[in-house]
């Protein structure tokens, strides 16, 4: 299969997982070994005293890529700031910028987000901007630098599926930078398709945290995203609205 | 003479300066992965010793939790 390569680095699994929700951080561990993720995104927070949990790098494997995201950014200026602390505090080059002041969708602001990535990438971070499908803020996050553009399938931790795929297959055919499909793919089908039509990755993180058995279920998540680029480079057949035989009608009842 | 400070995005007083270490320790933080940002800038637990709290000062304690 051909490789992905994202600020420099060969990406192995075109599955990103997303580490909110579980029910048990031990749970990430075991889904990396079993799958083989490679870029896993955490979060940012305040510790308030009396509520320290345990901190998400401990269950991490030191070989993944970690991908802090800017969760919490309401602007641009938010989510510089959450990303130069995320860089100082070890967690690498890699960011999610998220910028988001909708709290009934959750969905991105395109703008403030293209500015964060300009401001980011000239700093030399390997930006990944979650935004909201659209070729001409896509285009824009190229220009700002962004090493992949990642539209989002649905509002984030809905399961709805792969809904923007119209406007994210555009994206796809237009813009050379990866395009990653992030937020709202609730089953394997469903990423399945993002890579059959040529998405480089997918980035889930509610579909596994919430299933019965996660474990299992990213297990499935990370066939069905080999299965969709396989499909892809194998390239799918033409689609035709009349039936074609695909049995030879051969005349011996006449 | 109390002194005011911004922890954690809220206002505090404090009777007088002393080290970040202390203050953390006696508000029962644990020490390992965390990290503070003291007027901008980051300490790792190593460094939080040195450091005197004085007033003013703006104080965030940090970590890494699980995201998507």
């Amino acid at each position: 299969m051909e490789r992905l390569i994202i600020g420099g680095r060969e990406i192995t699994s075109r599955l990103f997982l997303g580490t909110g929700k579980f029910s048990s951080y031990r749970l990430i561990p075991e889904i990396i070994a079993r799958t083989g993720i490679q870029v896993v995104t955490v979060a940012l927070r305040r510790v308030d005293p009396g509520k320290q949990e345990d901190d998400m790098l401990a269950y991490i494997p030191g070989d993944c890529i970690l991908m802090p995201n800017t969760s919490g950014a309401r602007n641009a200026e938010e989510a510089i700031r959450i990303a130069r602390l995320a860089r100082a505090m070890g967690c690498g080059d890699w960011v999610k910028i998220e910028v988001i002041n909708d709290n009934r969708y959750l969905l991105p602001d395109n703008e403030e987000t293209i500015r964060a990535t300009a401001v980011l990438a000239r700093e030399g971070f390997i930006v990944l901007p979650y935004m909201n499908p659209d070729l001409t803020a896509g285009r824009k996050l190229v220009d700002a630098g962004a090493a992949a553009v990642m539209p989002l399938g649905s509002p984030i931790g809905t399961n709805r599926g792969f809904k923007t795929r119209e406007l994210v297959q555009i994206m796809i055919d237009e813009i050379k930078c990866p395009i990653i499909v992030d937020a709202g793919l609730g089953r394997p089908s469903e990423a399945a398709e993002a890579m059959e039509i040529g998405a480089a990755a997918v980035l889930v993180n509610t579909a596994i945290a919430t299933a019965g058995d996660p474990l299992s279920m990213a297990d499935a998540f990370s066939l069905a995203v080999r299965a969709g680029r396989q499909a892809h480079l194998a390239g799918p057949g033409e689609v035709s609205a009349l039936a074609r035989a695909s049995s030879p009608l051969t005349g011996f009842l006449d | 003479m109390v002194m005011r400070i911004i922890f954690n995005g809220r206002e505090e007083e404090l009777p007088e300066e002393i080290p970040l270490g202390d203050y953390l320790a006696a508000k029962g933080y644990r020490n390992e992965l965390l990290v503070v940002q003291h007027n901008g800038q980051i300490y790792r637990p190593g460094e939080w010793q040195r450091l005197i709290i004085k007033p003013g000062d703006q104080l965030d304690v940090l970590h890494f939790v699980g995201g998507g």
